[in-house]
């Protein structure tokens, strides 16, 4: 039984331990990896602060790095402050500017227009019938359209433009980089400079989750507490031996000032005084459910054979004066007592 | 200490010390110590254990008049009882006596006879005597009716009712020998068969009625009177106990422990006596709650627990 709480005891010291260096080195990070920590990026990627001019800049850029040849950046001239008038008369493809003009003739602009003429755009770029310049310029008659009426899709329309000069570059440019950074993007992974001014939607692309053992916050202070608790138990219980020894010999010598139970028959009391004795010397107390031949039995183990029979001997003679009702059995209670409380003295 | 040699002394002499019964000093002391104390015993055991043999032996070497009746469904009861058959000769009604009508009545597997058969033998067990067309026997003392039953069997059975079971005094339940007694028994089986048969009476009715009259002058002390009142009120108190220990349960465990105390040579009852009947005494007449005898809980247990909580008189 002892032997299974000291395994327990040192099982759940070492569990204890082992947490303890766990969740302090895992105290600073405890996220699932491959995840972003915040979602404030993604929240400005619908929020994007681009403006007209913002476009220009960025068309002028391109025109530098020859992305843009020099018809389509005459073009493109003045991209901020041209009209609706302006830019539908720079188009190229007649259909398409009829396009617009049709779209201009009608008092709103819903979302199904837009869609309708961003489809209509995209099936002319597929067919090769749209150069970057005409398409440059639809969006920018179109936001101008919808500038003029208040319209909300703006925003998409820039974005839509912002999309257009991506992929231009993109087509242009044989090295491919990644325009889209995130917060723990390398230094070499830098967007192009083309797009410094433009605040170009940034997300942290997610990582193939890794598997980590993850366990429940359990505090650090908490865990301390419970290894010192399991210290001071395994402490009591190897010392408990020696402690014992030490209360016995420590009871022994002071058994001729054991306090006297107050029965009113010397006999009992005698009897009283040696459960008392026996019980130092031999470390075993005495039950109240258990019967004095039962308390003699489990003593006697851990008596010496001398101290053993005197005490049965006072046992057999509390009985018989007790239950049988025997006055000369009392002496016989005495005359034991007397043998024990030697025995103990020599002992102790 | 007493010095008179008693039953429980001639027959562990005779059948334990003699390896006539192995292994069986316990069954007999408490059996002894039933007789002693005027009750009946019932012994339940899976079947092979020595049941039969054990009260066979015990009765046939007191020298009193023994009989046995094996239980079974059909049994009426007036044939245990007896009854008025017409002799032609004298021209009138004549008493068959049945097998009842001995000191030491063995009743071979009890639970298989129909309650109504059961029940014929409730009067004799109490009162002590029959009732016959109107007509009341009493039936001669020591009268001890040994039941035998196997708790293994359930078909065919009627398991004994409350009532009748608090009528017996102790339940022994007696279970299989060690490996070492079993090799004894298959060894000397033939010869332990042809001791029994030839069992001699050695105490005679006349010494056994004298001993009734010692056990009763066993000195109880009033704190081993309040020490039994405790441990029967405690099986009242345990949540796992339906119906407890009854005021009947009481006096037979007084009854016991004086038996017990005079078999093991005393005069007086210490608590250790009470302790050593109260099992075979209380068992049958504590009643477990059944969703808790699914579970593994027994009256045995539950006297067991209640022993080792009720304190010991003190001082």
């Amino acid at each position: 039984m002892r032997r299974r709480a000291i395994l327990v005891l040192i099982g759940a010291l070492t569990i204890t331990v082992c947490l303890s260096v766990a969740v302090a080195i895992s105290e600073s990070d405890r996220h699932t990896p491959g995840f972003p920590q915040t979602t404030g990026n993604l929240q400005s990627l619908f929020q994007l602060p681009i403006n007209v001019s913002d476009i220009e800049k960025a068309i002028l850029e391109l025109s530098k790095k020859g992305v843009l040849s020099q018809g389509e950046a005459e073009k493109l001239k003045n991209f901020s402050n041209m009209s609706f008038k302006d830019a539908v008369a720079r188009i190229e493809n007649p259909e398409l500017r009829n396009s617009l003009l049709n779209l201009a003739n009608k008092s709103t602009l819903s979302p199904e227009d837009i869609e309708a003429f961003m489809n209509y755009l995209n099936s002319l770029k597929a067919s090769e019938l749209l150069s970057p310049a005409d398409e440059l310029l639809a969006l920018r008659a179109l936001e101008a359209l919808a500038s003029a009426i208040q319209s909300p899709y703006t925003s998409e329309i820039l974005s839509k433009m912002v999309s257009a000069l991506k992929e231009l570059e993109i087509a242009k440019s044989s090295n491919l980089v990644l325009t889209f950074k995130g917060p723990q993007q390398s230094s070499s992974e830098k967007p192009l400079p083309i797009f410094q001014s433009v605040p170009l939607p940034s997300l942290q692309l997610p990582s193939a989750p890794q598997l980590r053992f993850s366990l429940p916050r359990i505090p650090l202070n908490t865990l301390i507490a419970i290894a010192s608790c399991c210290s001071i138990a395994l402490a009591l219980l190897f010392s408990r031996k020696l402690l014992g020894t030490f209360f016995k010999r420590l009871k022994t010598r002071f058994i001729g000032k054991i306090p006297t139970p107050e029965i009113g028959d010397k006999f009992l009391e005698a009897y009283w005084r040696s459960i008392y004795i026996v019980s130092a010397i031999s470390g075993v107390k005495k039950a109240d459910a258990e019967t004095h031949r039962e308390f003699l039995a489990r003593a006697s183990e851990r008596l010496s054979s001398r101290v053993a029979e005197v005490f049965r001997d006072i046992t057999f003679a509390y009985e018989e004066y007790r239950y049988g009702f025997r006055a000369e059995a009392g002496q016989r209670i005495l005359e034991g007592f007397r043998r024990l409380t030697n025995y103990a003295k020599a002992s102790s | 200490m007493l010095v008179v040699m008693g039953v429980f002394d001639v027959v562990k002499r005779e059948l334990i010390d003699k390896g006539i019964l192995i292994e069986k000093e316990r069954e007999l002391k408490l059996m002894s110590s039933a007789l002693l104390s005027r009750g009946h015993a019932l012994m339940e055991g899976v079947p092979g254990v020595a049941k039969t043999y054990t009260s066979k032996a015990l009765a046939k070497l007191l020298g009193l008049s023994f009989k046995r009746v094996q239980m079974t469904p059909d049994l009426l009861p007036s044939d245990i009882i007896g009854y008025y058959v017409f002799d032609q000769r004298s021209g009138g009604f004549v008493l068959r006596k049945g097998p009842i009508f001995a000191n030491i009545l063995l009743v071979d597997e009890i639970n298989r006879a129909s309650p109504r058969t059961q029940s014929a033998l409730l009067e004799a067990m109490q009162e002590r005597q029959v009732t016959i067309e109107g007509e009341v026997y009493r039936l001669e003392e020591p009268f001890m009716v040994i039941a035998t039953q196997n708790p293994i069997e359930m078909e065919g059975v009627f398991p004994l009712p409350e009532a009748q079971l608090d009528r017996f005094l102790i339940k022994v339940v007696t279970g299989y020998t060690t490996t070492k007694g079993l090799i004894e028994i298959m060894k000397r089986a033939d010869e332990i068969e042809e001791a029994i048969e030839s069992l001699k009476p050695i105490v005679t009715r006349e010494e056994v009625l004298e001993e009734f009259k010692r056990v009763r002058s066993v000195k109880v002390d009033d704190s081993i009177y309040s020490y039994i009142a405790s441990i029967v009120e405690e099986t009242r108190r345990r949540p796992a106990v339906r119906l407890g220990a009854s005021p009947r349960a009481a006096i037979a465990l007084v009854k016991m422990a004086k038996a017990w105390a005079y078999t093991s040579g005393r005069d007086y009852v210490i608590p250790d006596d009470v302790k050593a009947v109260a099992i075979p005494v209380l068992m049958h007449r504590i009643i477990v709650k059944p969703e808790l005898e699914l579970q593994g809980v027994t009256a045995e247990k539950v006297v067991e627990e209640v022993l080792s909580r009720v304190p010991v008189p003190k001082p």
